[in-house]
């Protein structure tokens, strides 16, 4: 239930990053064909192209460079709760409890007044607290 | 490693003389020549040994091959079709009307059509992809590939920097023996040897014309030595022109043909043969010459450019293209003709390479070698590779180094202290400074200068220079106060004079810059104006302990004596440190390790090491958000609002000046957004420079960030468990939007300060009326 809850948060989260990119957006890539959504391969948005790689790279165990195309992503929206959540995810698969716990933190810290960030964020550490 | 045996020859003929002249007279001939002919084929049995395990040892010696940070491309990326353009050449891609081969790209106004070359990164290879970008005032507004589809991201090959190379300092790209252009095997045995395929690595009859010239003139001044020879005389690097040393290379050269087959020989030549120099790094290779050169790589270049390499290759100082152009174009064009009698080219291509200009790069980035950004790359490499490796094994390292953001800061550093240097100074009263930039949100380092002189490869200030931070200290003595819980930026403390009894009995009274105190302060006030005896006083209530504890948790690596001193930054740290320390404040209170290096792969492509963004908690985010706040008014009206006439308007950034004991040290520690950047501007020999860190540091500080496009403003998103207010800069009291002297800041629930009417103008008259009395004004 709470790894459902977060897909559906982690999905809100990135077309709400969609829409506010860094620098305004242009009318090309507003009219873009493909929806700037995560589930989608050929996705218009950088970070979301990214994340599904990472995703992807996760779900085959490749941990390594799964984290890595998150950084990408993170370097283009450093402040992104999402990313960092996803990051933390890579981490908590990956066996590592403190990267997965610092990066769980970052992200509460840049959740700010999206609530479903904040809550994401409080979900995955104390389901890791319980570890 | 063959070097350390080059006594040995030089003394042996001489002993070996004796000898034989010994035996000569005690025994029959017969005898005495056996002897000689024994001890001469001992003596060139050692040269073939020497000669072949120099050949050996140098022929897969690939000293690492480092990488910048590759430049992803996507929509609302901030980045022109010119810097585009410039980032491109500097990868060596070529400018063309119409791409039609990967690595060319075409550039127009607004559009850019290119068609990448395939790359492996260390993740996975990047393949070939035909792009046209279209680029609006903000940067790149779209990006469709082949087939008109949206491309959503776009990873760039990265650009070589230098290498990492061993001690001796040679640095070099390995040429594979299909790679090197037949223009320019052809060029070097026409020009440097005739008979290269036919001759056992001496060329009698270039000897004896060498020889007729030599007797002719008296001593030695024509070489006729073969391609083989000048291969020896590289790998022992003995530029004495003795005939001693001639027998002996010609002992070598014939023993390294005996060995090997001409195409090794030749491969070995053209990435052995000494073609320039920077500073300490010697550029060997044709590889590594044409980058440096001609900023490109030895397959692309045109016929004049592969003829004005064979034609520095007789001297390469004396010919050097950047020192002495007019030498090198005449040695050039005679190459050019000597090519055409020859019959390699044809006389008209050699009548038209004459024309053209010499094309020697302005060096640019891809030849050049970024000394203080390499011992960041060796320090971070040093735990997981052995130096030896590193010099050797053809690694790759792939480095978070903005080209960009390096060339900024480089002019940036030297044009400053340029501004700085006091007129008509001694040479010796120099004024020096270092730099480094790094993007906070990830740690990792993007730039650095370690002195003014940039390729000086020696005391990298960034890393060696620890100098006292001054005032840097004291965002971490209110952030450990804000920890406390106790404290908020409306708290008001005491500015008044205070004395300190040190633990040796001395007594320590701090003074304000002003000498001035400022009655009580909101901590806002105290920091933003850096306020001494305010901050001591605050220090001393929270506990100097506490607050060499906070420093040492947002990254320095070790815990500083608490001594009362501490608390206006009596404590030495290098830029890096400082860096480090800022970093966590710019991150919201998480340290991440600031790193060079991205990843390491082998020879093959494969992935060694990668080194993935790491964070620790380090302090409580939102004591960091009200701390990072008062930085953000050091620029807006505190001790940095000078910069504010440099810095794009509508970008916030927050930071803190510094400046040591006599103005020894000025310093500025400052980040946005996507980038940190800390500046020192002193003297190496510890004198007073007589700057405080808002005349120095700062104003360098402020035209590099200003310089970087792409950097946003500072705005933290707001905590949800701190409240915004409106307060007076000078009182802490509450006021209200649109007053004069107020502030929006985030305070902790329940730590609003009560509110004054009128913007609590009265107030303020008062209390300067009040300040004046009893300074005994009016």
């Amino acid at each position: 239930m709470i790894r459902i809850l977060l897909i559906l948060a982690l999905a809100a989260g990135l077309s709400a990053c969609a829409q506010l990119p860094a620098v305004p957006a242009t009318p090309e890539s507003r009219d873009a064909p493909s929806t700037p959504d995560a589930g989608d391969g050929a996705a218009a948005s950088p970070t979301a192209a990214l994340l599904e790689q990472g995703r992807q790279q996760s779900a085959a165990g490749d941990y390594s460079r799964a984290a890595a195309s998150v950084e990408r992503a993170l370097r283009i929206e450093p402040g992104n709760p999402y990313l960092w959540l996803e990051l933390a995810n890579i981490h908590r698969a990956a066996g590592n409890a403190a990267q997965a716990e610092a990066s769980a933190r970052k992200a509460l810290s840049l959740a700010g007044p999206d609530r479903a960030a904040e809550q994401a964020a409080r979900q995955f550490l104390q389901k890791i607290e319980g570890q | 490693m063959a070097n350390t045996h080059q006594p040995g020859p030089r003394q042996a003929p001489s002993r070996i003389l004796a000898r034989a002249r010994a035996l000569f007279l005690r025994a029959p001939k017969r005898t005495a020549a056996a002897a000689v002919l024994l001890l001469f084929s001992c003596y060139a049995l050692y040269l073939s040994i020497s000669v072949i395990v120099a050949f050996e040892g140098r022929r897969w010696d690939i000293p690492a091959r480092v990488y910048a940070a590759p430049l992803e491309l996507y929509a609302g990326v901030t980045i022109g079709p010119d810097e585009l353009s410039a980032a491109l050449d500097r990868t060596g891609y070529q400018r063309v009307d119409t791409p039609r081969d990967a690595g060319q790209y075409a550039a127009h106004t607004d559009r850019l059509v290119l068609w990448t070359r395939a790359f492996r990164h260390w993740d996975s290879e990047e393949p070939e992809q035909r792009a046209v970008i279209e680029f609006d005032s903000h940067g790149i507004a779209s990006m469709r590939g082949e087939w008109d589809e949206t491309l959503p991201l776009l990873r760039l090959e990265p650009m070589r920097l230098g290498s990492l190379f061993a001690a001796h300092h040679e640095d070099r790209i390995l040429v594979a023996t299909d790679d090197i252009p037949s223009l320019l095997i052809e060029a070097l045995k026409t020009i440097e040897d005739r008979r290269f395929d036919t001759h056992v690595g001496l060329d009698f009859r270039a000897i004896g014309r060498a020889a007729f010239v030599n007797i002719r003139h008296g001593g030695i001044r024509q070489g006729g030595s073969t391609l083989t020879q000048q291969l020896v005389k590289s790998y022992f690097l003995d530029g004495r022109r003795t005939f001693t040393r001639k027998f002996r290379e010609a002992i070598m050269a014939v023993a390294l043909e005996l060995r090997y087959d001409k195409d090794e020989l030749l491969q070995a030549y053209v990435n052995e043969i000494y073609l320039g120099q920077q500073g300490s790094r010697a550029i060997h290779g044709f590889g590594l010459a044409s980058e440096f050169y001609f900023s490109k790589p030895l397959q692309r270049l045109d016929l004049h450019e592969v003829a004005l390499l064979v034609a520095i290759i007789k001297g390469p100082s004396y010919y050097d293209p950047r020192r002495h152009a007019e030498r090198a174009r005449e040695r050039r064009d005679l190459v050019l003709a000597t090519l055409a009698d020859n019959g390699v080219i044809d006389a008209d291509a050699a009548e038209a390479a004459s024309t053209r200009e010499l094309g020697i790069g302005n060096a640019g980035m891809l030849s050049r070698y970024q000394p203080a950004y390499m011992d960041l790359v060796r320090q971070q490499l040093a735990a997981d590779f052995p130096l030896d490796e590193l010099a050797t094994e053809g690694l790759r390292i792939f480095t978070n180094l903005d080209p960009r953001v390096q060339m900024l800061l480089e002019r940036e550093l030297a044009a400053g202290l340029e501004r700085l240097q006091p007129a008509g100074a001694a040479d010796d009263v120099r004024l020096e400074g270092a730099a480094i930039v790094t993007r906070p949100q990830s740690g990792e380092v993007v730039a650095m200068v370690g002195g003014r002189d940039v390729e000086y490869d020696g005391f990298n200030r960034v890393l060696d220079a620890s100098r006292p931070v001054g005032s840097l200290v004291k965002p971490v003595v209110y952030l450990a106060a804000m920890q406390t819980g106790e404290y908020t930026l409306a708290s008001r403390i005491s500015d008044e004079p205070i004395e300190i009894e040190l633990d040796n009995g001395d007594t320590w009274a701090p003074q304000n810059f002003d000498e001035t105190s400022h009655g009580d302060v909101p901590l806002l006030r105290a920091l933003a104006d850096s306020y001494n005896q305010a901050t001591v006083r605050l220090g001393m209530a929270v506990g100097v302990d506490a607050v060499a504890a906070q420093l040492e948790g947002l990254g320095l690596a070790r815990r500083p004596d608490p001594n009362p001193s501490l608390l206006l930054g009596a404590i030495e740290m290098s830029p890096f440190e400082v860096a480090q320390v800022y970093n966590s404040l710019a991150n919201g209170g998480f340290r991440m390790p600031l790193r060079a290096v991205r990843s390491v792969v082998d020879a093959d492509g494969n992935p060694l090491v990668r080194y993935p963004l790491e964070l620790l908690p380090a302090a409580d985010p939102d004591a960091v958000q009200q701390v990072n706040h008062a930085l953000v008014q050091v620029l807006e009206r505190g001790t940095a609002r000078t910069a504010k006439a440099v810095l794009p308007r509508d970008l916030t950034a927050a930071g803190k000046t510094g400046t040591s004991d006599d103005f020894r040290d000025s310093w500025f520690a400052g980040f946005t957004n996507d980038h940190l950047a800390v500046v020192w501007v002193g003297r190496d020999d510890n004198e007073p420079a007589g700057l405080t860190g808002s005349a120095g540091a700062l104003s360098i500080w402020a035209p590099v960030i200003a310089g970087i496009d792409a950097t946003r403003s500072f705005e933290p998103v707001p905590s949800p468990n701190l409240e915004f207010v409106w307060i007076d800069y000078e009182t802490g009291l509450g006021t209200y939007e649109g007053c004069r002297e107020s502030a929006l800041v985030p305070l902790p629930p329940g730590a609003r300060p009560p509110r004054v009417a009128g913007c609590g103008l009265g107030l303020r008259e008062l209390g300067m009326r009040a300040r004046r009395w009893l300074e005994g004004g009016r």
